[in-house]
């Protein structure tokens, strides 16, 4: 704006060429006005035949099967087995074997990233469904181990040493057989530390990312 | 003569300034440590309540003293070290006394370097001495209070250091109470044999 | 005259507060512990304990010898190092805490957990303690890996674990070469 005001003298006769090409103020609002409009609907104009404002959807993370590498910023799986079993998974050497109804999920596991990392930093990225119902993974949990044979049970991943996992969960007493299993596979990423409360250091910290990166999704076998 | 002034004038008000603001650091800093010196003692384990040499004194409500503190023997000692045992003497004033040393009783000692060292349990101390200032009921494991006027014994048994042996002092903190602990000074060095029971 | 010397002045000033904000370390660094160094056969203290690091070898199978010396094969994917040395608490009970292995392009290893070491072992003020630890790592992260403890752990209630704190790194010296087998005692901590 250069802060000129222009006056327009009422004619009353005959009035002349020029004064029929000025724009009163009020018209002048108006170009403004649909000038501005024009800019804000024009886009939406133009994307609207071309489809650019329906509901795009969630987007869906890609569903993944048994054998299919996932390879995240912090772990790469490999699912081997998932399985619904009636005997104890993981019996221990003392003691009677427990009694109940199990789901079992096998993976090859290696840490790609930089530092060391525990089995349940692992397991707690993922969400299990059976038959489509989210299962309490805290209450169901019944062993996360590394199995090595003729070995004790550990839980250390460090960088760059594939171990085979075992992760087994209770089923709940009311529920059916399960049938199918689905695990939502969480990526991670390290990054400073903030905190929009409170002190915060800013050192580095690994963070769930909020979406699922992958869905694992399988049939049950019975074992 | 009267700009030399105005300038001495600024650099009085430059100091005023600068001790202000020298003032407005102390007392952020104090507001921010203030409130962490009871953490503070909580870490560095509390405040000593000193009895003198061979004597007793009063901590929680009760009467403290080292009855003695002596050599003794073990299986496994680390090479180097002297096993010494302590006994001490707890007289409890009030049933409030006894409550207060019920959760337990952690002995240590402490050498002239400041040194500390925890009880161990390989060691065979003095025998018919407990090792627990409470004693606790073997049927319900729910404590035993101690009788007010009554002093209970116990002993705790360390491997310190063959260095250490001729300056230790015993230190008793009570569980649950990290503000202050008691200090216990033998009247001589250890004895070169266990102590007595009392 | 005044006012170029100011301009010149708030340019050179601006300049350095960008080249402050540029080298200012990230809070990774900041936060790092404060590191005491030594070689294989020097006593590094730092205040919780002294560490001295007698030596080290790398192997491709472990024997673990436990109680009434009895031996365990363990197999791994990769190596076997084994690190023996000598800890000695300074002032009171304390173990290692954190006790790992750095490879030179600063990937971390940490301790193995299918056997007790002297990393979860208790140290007593003056009273040396002699052991080992063992890792599990790829064998090209070996050549060059350094010894790295931190987060001393103190036992005793009335002492918290420092956030900051200090820690040992020792070069050990490995050049990557595998023996078939280490050995290694476990401890009864």
């Amino acid at each position: 704006m250069n802060g000129t005001i222009s006056i327009t003298i009422p004619q009353v006769s005959s009035p002349s060429p020029e004064a029929s090409t000025e724009t009163s103020p009020r018209g002048r609002a108006w170009m403004w006005f649909a000038g501005l409009a024009a800019v804000i609907l024009l886009p939406l104009a133009v994307a609207w035949p071309l489809g650019g404002l329906a509901d795009a959807g969630k987007n869906e993370p890609p569903r993944t099967a048994l054998g299919q590498k996932l390879t995240g910023n912090r772990f790469q799986l490999v699912p081997k087995k998932a399985a619904y079993t009636t005997s104890d998974p993981n019996p221990s050497p003392f003691g009677e074997p427990d009694k109940g109804r199990y789901v079992v999920l096998d993976l090859d596991v290696t840490n790609v990233s930089r530092f060391p990392a525990s089995l349940s930093d692992m397991a707690a990225r993922f969400a299990i469904r059976l038959d489509g119902k989210p299962l309490d993974q805290i209450m169901s949990i019944k062993d996360q181990l590394i199995m090595r044979p003729g070995d004790n049970r550990g839980s250390l991943l460090n960088p760059g040493m594939p171990e085979t996992v075992r992760l087994s969960w209770e089923v709940a007493a009311d529920a059916p057989d399960p049938r199918r299993l689905s695990v939502a596979v969480h990526d991670e990423d390290y990054q400073p530390s903030w905190s929009l409360l409170g002190y915060y250091s800013g050192t580095s910290l690994w963070y769930r990312q909020d979406d699922p990166r992958w869905i694992l999704d399988t049939p049950l076998e019975r074992a | 003569m009267s700009g030399r002034r105005a300038k001495r004038d600024k650099g009085v008000k430059h100091l005023w300034y600068g001790l202000g603001l020298a003032a407005a650091v102390a007392a952020l800093v104090a507001v921010q440590v203030v409130p962490k010196l009871e953490e503070y003692g909580l870490r560095s384990g509390g405040e000593p309540i000193e009895a003198a040499a061979g004597t007793g004194a009063a901590f929680e409500g009760s009467t403290w003293r080292l009855i003695g503190i002596g050599r003794t023997t073990g299986d496994n000692l680390p090479p180097g070290t002297t096993a010494v045992t302590a006994v001490i003497g707890v007289t409890p004033r009030d049933a409030a006394a006894s409550k207060a040393m019920s959760k337990g009783c952690e002995p240590s000692v402490r050498d002239a370097r400041a040194r500390t060292w925890t009880p161990t349990t390989r060691l065979k101390g003095v025998p018919k001495v407990s090792t627990l200032c409470t004693r606790i009921d073997e049927k319900t494991y729910k404590p035993i209070l101690a009788k007010p006027g009554v002093e209970a014994k116990f002993q705790a048994s360390f491997a310190v250091p063959a260095d250490a042996v001729s300056s230790l002092r015993v230190e008793v903190r009570l569980r649950d109470h990290h503000e202050s602990f008691v200090r216990l000074t033998p009247s001589a060095a250890p004895s070169a044999g266990p102590p007595p029971a009392g | 005259m005044n006012k170029l010397i100011a301009l010149v002045a708030s340019a050179l000033l601006l300049v350095a507060v960008g080249a402050a904000q540029r080298l200012r370390p990230d809070a990774d660094r900041v936060y790092q512990p404060l590191s005491s160094t030594g070689a294989i056969g020097q006593d590094v203290r730092t205040t919780p304990y002294t560490v001295r690091v007698e030596r080290a070898e790398t192997g491709r199978e472990l024997v673990l010898t436990g109680f009434l010396d009895k031996k365990e094969k363990r197999a791994t994917k990769g190596v076997w190092v084994v690190v023996h040395l000598t800890a000695t608490a300074t002032q009171e009970r304390v173990q290692l805490g954190t006790v790992e292995l750095q490879a030179l392009n600063g990937t971390r290893y940490a301790a193995t957990d299918r056997f007790s070491t002297l990393d979860s072992a208790d140290l007593d003020a003056g009273i040396p303690r002699r052991g080992s630890i063992a890792f599990e790592l790829p064998p090209d992260a070996v050549k060059g890996a350094i010894l790295r403890i931190t987060k001393a752990r103190y036992t005793t209630i009335h002492r918290l674990n420092a956030a900051l704190g200090p820690g040992v790194e020792v070069a050990l010296g490995l050049s990557g070469a595998a023996v078939p087998t280490v050995t290694i005692a476990q401890e009864d901590s």
